[in-house]
């Protein structure tokens, strides 16, 4: 081992150096200043991201798709309408002029089950957009004003929280008729609160920052605090929250309908195609797997791409 | 001394109610002024009150007490809307932290120009650019710069962009809430060169807060050193380091690294406690010991730094 020793440097040690071949190195002010990377705005870095992110990208496609689907799907097998019978051809099984067959009473399942998609979309959707904009506006201010402000919206987001959601639909759904507008006010009077805390969490952090500091000695209003520099900074998390917002919707309204609080029929959505399927599963499994397949892809496509925007936007919290 | 008062602090008060009844003094009875054109540095332990009473002066907090004069007007409590417009542009400050104090989503150059947008100091959009370009430059940036944002810069580069968006109103009086501490030791010398040369060329006012000694004595005209949101002496820079009176000064001062291996190895560290003093009979008064020179301490403790005094001379 004794060829292994190192030989160190001690500090009594004096070192023969060659002045002639100590040059300073040229150094330019410019060009250390200079930034080589290109220039990257935070949403392009998102994207970017994003990109690597093979399984949310495959989420993403899959809810371009069906949204696509549950767009044109209903024109392109006979006709668009959802509601048509046609009981000399009821309970058949996928074939070549019914794409997805047909349900006890004759009506096409292609067309109802992209036709249940876009309810189902359009409902988790606007519940999303409802959450935003109240729970973003209510969360901003608890959270921006705090004080005694914060603490009385704070307990009274609590209390309407605690209310349970099926107990109210339940009530809502005897007082008026099941419709579109009533489920989607049902679900969406609690379901902003989580919203709001996520928002207000995120104000009360960036709240402190020294970045809202230096606004407010150069004079920042409070609209220009909130719109220019704290908004920005929550919006991400906004979006993630919103991407897993909709597949909970979505299957929170499939749950209603199987308890048979969903919408009045002949309307279609993917949870009443599937608690009229499982109605003849053992006989026809078809009426009950294709939705059931839609309703799964949906919700584990926005799952993934949930996962996926949240790290994208925040790549600390992988 | 014919030395003008740029600002008058007068038995500052800041203190937050922490819950359960309980009351943080952060600042406590603190006064001092800054001349005009001078660095005033300000010292002390992480708690101390320093960063609060910067924060006080600049209004970021409500006041508990005392009074805050700026150019002979006094700038605390309530004051009128058109005082509070020209403050925000006389005043300004440079924040610790250069990754926390600059809006990520923001360009630099909006950053910068956010001075200019909230007075409407630009006419247009041509003015606001030159404006940010010219800033840019006496920083030492380029106008390259303008168009990225934060996360591309490094902290000393941060740093300056900070800088940059507080010169940008022309401000008279600018806080430096530990401008340095966060930064690599080669960019601290940057970042305080740069400092003292835009004190030269825009006859700005600092106040510095830090904690590291050697700095705050390389830049400052006079220093104060705060312990428990009380401030226990002041003086000139020389002063203070030359002839420390006070134990806790004596104790900071102690704790200076000297770039000498043999001196540090040997170094004889002064250790603090508050119990060195005794108040139970009287307690401290804020004394002018000799022109120019403060001192927390009580006739018996005067008597004996006196002494002090006399014996070094």
């Amino acid at each position: 081992m004794e060829a292994m020793k190192q030989h160190y440097v001690g500090p009594n040690d004096t070192i023969e150096v060659e002045e002639s071949l100590l040059v300073l190195a040229p150094m330019h002010a410019e060009a250390s200043e200079k930034i080589e990377s290109k220039n990257t705005s935070f949403w392009r870095e998102a994207w970017i991201n994003l990109r690597k992110n093979k399984l949310a990208i495959a989420g993403l496609v899959f809810i371009v798709g069906i949204v696509i689907m549950s767009i044109i799907g209903p024109y392109l097998n006979g006709g668009a309408d959802y509601a048509a019978q046609d009981l000399a051809n009821s309970s058949q099984l996928p074939n070549g002029t019914d794409w997805f067959g047909t349900d006890d009473i004759g009506r096409s399942l292609w067309v109802r089950t992209w036709y249940g998609a876009r309810i189902s979309l359009f409902i988790a959707v606007t519940v999303a957009m409802i959450e935003l904009a109240i729970g973003t506006t209510y969360g901003g201010i608890s959270g921006f004003y705090g004080g005694t402000l914060d603490i009385v919206m704070q307990r009274i987001s609590e209390i309407i929280s605690s209310i349970p959601s099926l107990v109210l639909l339940t009530l809502l759904l005897v007082v008026f008729k099941p419709s579109i507008p009533t489920i989607i006010f049902a679900v969406s009077f609690t379901s902003w609160v989580g919203m709001s805390r996520v928002v207000r969490s995120q104000i009360l952090k960036y709240k402190e920052y020294e970045f809202i500091l230096a606004a407010r000695t150069l004079g920042a209003s409070n609209g220009r605090l909130i719109f220019k520099h704290l908004v920005p900074n929550v919006v991400g998390q906004l979006i993630v929250v919103v991407s897993f917002s909709i597949p909970s919707t979505i299957f929170f309204e499939s749950f209603l309908a199987f308890l048979g609080l969903g919408l009045p029929a002949p309307l279609p959505s993917l949870g009443i195609l599937i608690s009229d399927g499982f109605k003849s599963m053992l006989l026809y499994p078809h009426m009950l797997l294709i939705p059931a397949l839609v309703l799964t892809a949906l919700m584990i496509s926005f799952n993934l791409l949930g996962n996926g925007l949240r790290d994208a936007f925040d790549p600390k919290m992988k | 001394m014919a030395k003008e008062k740029l600002v008058e602090v007068k038995n500052l008060k800041q203190h937050f109610k922490v819950g359960g009844g309980r009351v943080v003094k952060a600042v406590d009875d603190v006064s001092f002024d800054i001349y005009k054109g001078e660095v005033f540095g300000l010292v002390g332990e992480s708690g101390s009150g320093k960063s609060t009473t910067g924060r006080s002066i600049i209004r970021l907090y409500d006041i508990t007490g005392g009074e805050v004069k700026f150019d002979g007007q006094v700038i605390s409590g309530k004051i009128k809307g058109d005082l509070k417009r020209t403050l925000t542009r006389e005043i300004q400050m440079i924040f610790q932290d250069p990754y926390a104090c600059l809006n990520p989503r923001m360009k630099v150059v909006d950053i910068i120009a956010e001075g200019l947008d909230i007075h409407k100091l630009a006419k247009n959009k041509q003015e606001r650019l030159e404006k940010v370009y010219k800033i840019l430059e006496i920083v030492g940036l380029t106008p390259d710069h303008a168009n990225r944002f934060p996360h591309e810069f490094s902290g000393g580069q941060r740093q300056r962009i900070g800088i940059a968006r507080a010169l940008i109103t022309q401000p008279k009086f600018i806080i430096a809430d530990e401008p340095i501490s966060a930064l690599d030791v080669s960019i601290q010398a940057q970042v305080v060169n740069l400092m003292q040369k835009l004190q030269k060329e825009f006859g700005l006012t600092y106040l510095f807060i830090a904690h590291d000694l050697s700095m705050v004595k390389y830049i400052s005209d006079r220093v104060g050193v705060m312990y428990h949101g009380k401030l226990v002496e002041l003086a000139d820079a020389d002063e203070l380091y030359a002839h420390p009176l006070h134990p806790y000064t004596k104790s900071l001062l102690s704790a200076i690294p000297e770039p000498d291996p043999i001196y540090e190895r040997n170094r004889q560290r002064i250790p603090y406690t508050a119990d060195v003093h005794d108040y139970s009979q009287e307690g401290p008064e804020w004394v002018e010991i000799r022109p120019g020179h403060f001192i927390r301490a009580n006739k018996a403790e005067l008597v004996a730094y006196e002494k002090q005094l006399a014996d070094k001379k």
